[in-house]
Order: structure tokens, then sequence, then C-alpha cells
């Protein structure tokens, strides 16, 4: 089943089959216009993430991620709206499904394999999956740009294709890096290894991976609560897989914001 | 084709909608003027444009700087249904589609005829196509006449289109080429020539107007425009469209960006 009008969105919520998951965490980073992450970070709800040190999995049930209940039998759960805001300064959060995670990854020049499972169970086709970083640990000095390379198979299947992250200088921990995939590659189905181009004195970092098509900014004000609707502001209404990961990155217009908060609205059918 | 507002939310929740994320680190600028950000490193990747007359090309998705997406399934269309974005510094940026290219052009008082691709192989009949130059090599001092000899939307050949390019243009600069008065559009170029010749070196783009959309953001924030209810534009991707960015500069640098384009097939 799917939502065939908008009709059908109002009706879902009013017959009970809408939910709302609630995020707050604290202790946040405190670089200013840099994305982090808040999978890691304090916070109830939800408390905060580890990441494994082998590939694996992320769903709904993973210490860390949003609360949320899957779609009942025949209905797909869509999101319908976003909102978020941080004490003091405004800024941007990321909601996202994060499908698998491999971590506390040290630095090495040589090919060193990803162990345990390399592959998500949501969106299984790759189209749209694509790779980000996180400093697990605050790098230390040595010779930047460090680039990091990911061996990945293709949404077509193909083994081997690179994936590239610059760490221009040293990150702190949480920092969040965005790649580049091989182009034209459309999407990842599985991560096989990595490599680095030099190894600083200290740190390291976590791979992980998630879908373009649930990856949902909100923007806000200082200290403003923003909420944005994502079917008739915005005709959006992405699809929350079934045991969706949901998370947060942030970005800040200022350092030192606190608290950060939002919810993110839901509705099967 | 889309026919109602239904008819986009029940694509989207038969999973007909994509999302094409981008991210663009920053480069220099000087505010109130538009930059090129197709040789930018980030995702997608800088691209390139192929070097000389010989060599003028048609871009499309698969073109190593463009957003990658899937064409729409048989008997559908795609449409843009919203563009946001957000970045460290206050500007205005643009996404299009890039029909065509030609890089590595000096600047000389004589005629350089395109001997590569000339025509476009999106928007064939030419209606709302324009051009643009992108300074890949600052230019020298003077301002210099550039023409470019096109035909235009009703196949009438020999037409001409200029700008005065500004003197010691720095690299990635964007400037807009004038159409001859009366015209609509532009089928293919076949030459190229300038006025004098100082330093430099220039790429020539061929976009569409309907595919030339501009979105404001405001420093260290994010905002989202709504192609459908927000803005009635709806603008229609062709297949392999090669979807591409340039910001109008506020300050000297462009600061990093970051946003997504939400596309569906109806």
């Amino acid at each position: 089943m799917a939502f065939i009008s908008c009709k059908e969105v109002t009706e879902a919520i009013n017959n009970g089959y809408g939910q709302t998951s609630v995020f707050m965490k604290t202790s946040l980073p405190t670089n200013a216009q840099q994305w982090f992450t808040l999978w890691r970070q304090a916070g109830n709800p939800p408390d905060a993430g580890a990441v494994p040190s082998t590939g694996t999995v992320c769903d709904s049930s993973t210490l860390g991620a949003m609360q949320i209940q899957d779609a009942g039998s025949g209905k797909k759960l869509h999101a319908y709206s976003i909102g978020a805001a941080a004490l003091n300064w405004g800024g941007v959060v990321i909601l996202y499904d994060r499908l698998w995670h491999a971590g506390t990854l040290p630095f090495q020049t040589s090919s060193t394999l990803i162990t345990g499972v390399t592959a998500p169970n949501r969106y299984t086709s790759g189209i749209g999956n694509c790779l980000f970083l996180e400093t697990a640990s605050g790098q230390g000095s040595g010779t930047y740009p460090i680039t990091v390379s990911i061996s990945y198979t293709n949404e077509i299947g193909t083994p081997g294709r690179i994936a590239t992250f610059e760490i221009t200088s040293a990150f702190a921990a949480n920092r969040v890096i965005f790649g580049l995939l091989q182009s034209p590659d459309r999407g990842v189905q599985s991560i096989q290894s990595y490599s680095c181009s030099s190894v600083p004195n200290s740190g390291t970092f976590n791979i992980v991976m998630y879908n373009q098509s649930m990856f949902n900014y909100i923007g806000y004000p200082a200290a403003y609560y923003l909420e944005r609707d994502l079917i008739y502001q915005v005709a959006h209404l992405p699809i929350v897989q079934n045991g969706a990961c949901l998370s947060g990155l942030f970005w800040s217009a200022e350092a030192s914001p606190s608290f950060v908060w939002g919810t993110i609205k839901m509705v099967q059918g | 084709m889309f026919t109602s507002y239904d008819s986009i939310i029940a694509a989207l929740s038969a999973g007909y909608g994509q999302d094409l994320l981008y991210n663009k680190v920053t480069i220099t600028s000087v505010a109130a003027n538009w930059y090129t950000l197709w040789y930018t490193n980030g995702s997608p990747g800088a691209g390139t444009a192929p070097s000389g007359v010989a060599n003028s090309a048609v871009c499309d998705s698969s073109t190593t700087g463009a957003m990658s997406y899937g064409n729409a399934n048989g008997g559908r269309q795609m449409s843009l249904l919203s563009f946001g974005g957000g970045g460290q510094t206050l500007n205005n940026l643009i996404l299009y589609d890039r029909l065509w290219h030609c890089g590595g052009l000096p600047f000389v008082t004589s005629t350089q005829t395109f001997t590569g691709a000339t025509a476009p192989t999106r928007y064939t009949n030419g209606v709302g196509n324009g051009l643009f130059i992108e300074i890949t090599t600052a230019s020298g001092g003077g301002g210099n006449t550039l023409s470019v000899s096109y035909t235009n939307q009703d196949g009438v050949p020999g037409r001409t289109a200029s700008v005065v390019v500004t003197a010691s243009s720095p690299i990635n600069r964007v400037q807009f080429l004038t159409l001859e008065s009366g015209d609509t559009g532009i089928q293919s170029v076949q030459s190229y020539s300038c006025a004098n010749t100082p330093a430099g070196a220039f790429t020539l783009v061929m976009y569409n107007q309907s595919m030339f959309n501009i979105l404001p953001y405001p420093a260290g924030g994010y905002t989202e425009r709504d192609m459908v209810l927000q803005v009635a534009q709806l603008p229609t991707l062709p297949d392999s469209s090669c979807l591409a960015l340039m910001m109008f500069a506020s300050t000297t640098s462009t600061g990093y960006v970051f946003g997504k384009v939400k596309i569906a097939e109806g």
C-alpha cells in the first residue's frame, strides 16, 4: 500500500496511524559551521550510541537510534514533518537513516579489510547509498590533507570501486566528513576495505553508510523551533523503512550551542 | 506526468522520488558576481570541460561533475520538486542543466570553429537555450568583446551572441552572453572570436532557461524552495540532464555549501 492523496495522509494521522519521535542532545561539539554527528552525543531520547569495530548493520533497536515503530503489515511509514531548534544559535540538523557502520578504525596506509557484516539490510539494491566518515577520536599532527580511500561494490554489483574522503587538518572528535563515490556510481551495495594516504600521530574514525532518500535537512534560526512540513511545504514524504535507524547530524552557525532538540513525525498508510 | 498534487504524493509514496545530495568546498569570489561550481571539489566531484574547439561536447548525467540520478521509467516524466541549500555564507545558488560545453578556449581575434559536437541533445529545438562563459585561466586587462556565432531557434545560422568580458576576470567567474535581438534560443553554435587577445582562457557553456533555478540561503542556515506550491514551477528534467551548480557570490569567498535536490517521476 501507499498513499495516493493528501486526504489519505490526513485521514491516517487522524485515525491514529501517526507517531512522533523526539530527539534531545546535549554536550554538543563546539566548532562552528562544520558537520558533527549526534550519534555519540549524550541525550534522552535517544541515548548516546556506540560504533563497534567490525562492520555492523544499524536498525531501530540499535542503542543511539530514535524510537520508532514499524509500519503494520501492508503499510509503509512516511515522514511528514521534521523540526529542530538549538539553544542560543541557529543551525541545521539532518535526520537520516543510519544503515551500517564500522568504527574506531585506525589510519593505515596499507589496505585494511572491513570485517563483520559489510552490507546493509535496507536499501539493499545500493541505489542512493552513500558514505560519510566520523572522527571517532581527534587526529594528532601529521601530513595533511589525508585521503581516506574506501573500496566498495557499487549499485550494479561492480566491486573495487573507490570512494574518497579528504581530511584537511587535524579534526576534532565527532566531525563528519562527506566524501565522493567514484564517478558515475549512484550507490553502494557493500564495503570491502580502506586505506589512508598517511597516518597522523593519533586518531581513529568510523565509516557510516546512509541513503540519500532518507536524508532530511531542517534549518532553524537562533533559539527558535522551526518545523518543515514534508507534504505541502515541500513535496517530499520520504519513506521510512521498517527498522530504520534514525539519527542526526548537526551544523551550528556559531560555536557552543549546548542543546539541540527536535521531532520527526511519521504516518503509515 | 503529474496531473494533480495528489499524483505527486502518490508517486512519492510509491517510491518514485529521488534525492540528490550535494556539497561543494569554498572558492574565492568577488561579491555580486557569478561563479561556477563545476570545477569545485565536493560531491559531485569536480568536473572538467573538453579542451579546444575540436573537442566541444554534449554534457549529460554521466559527465564527471554532474549530479547522478536515474532517468524516469518508460512513459513517465521527471520533475524537480524542490531545491534546498545552505552554507557558511549568504548566497544565491543556481541549479541548471549543462547542455553542452567546450573548454580551454583562448581569447583570440581569429575565428575559431567548433568541430566537435555543436548542438545539445536536450532542448534540441533551441528555445530557451542560452550561453555563458566560465573563466578557467584568469583573464588579462582590458574589456574584451567575445562574439559567438550560432543558429537560432528558427534554424537561422550566423546569428551572434556577445559579451564584454570583464577586465582581469578571476578563475571561475561566469558571464552570460546576450543573444542577437529577437532571438529566443540557440540550436547550435558554430564559432567564436574576440576583439582583442588578453591572457586567459574560458569555457563556453550552453544551458536552458527553463531549468535554471535560483535559491537564496542565509549564512549558517539552510532553506528549501518547493517547486510545486511555494513557487508553481515544477520544471521538467529531460532524461540524462546534467545538473550542475553556480553561485551569485555575496563576499570574497563562496563558503562551504550543501543541500539536496528532490526529483520525482510521474
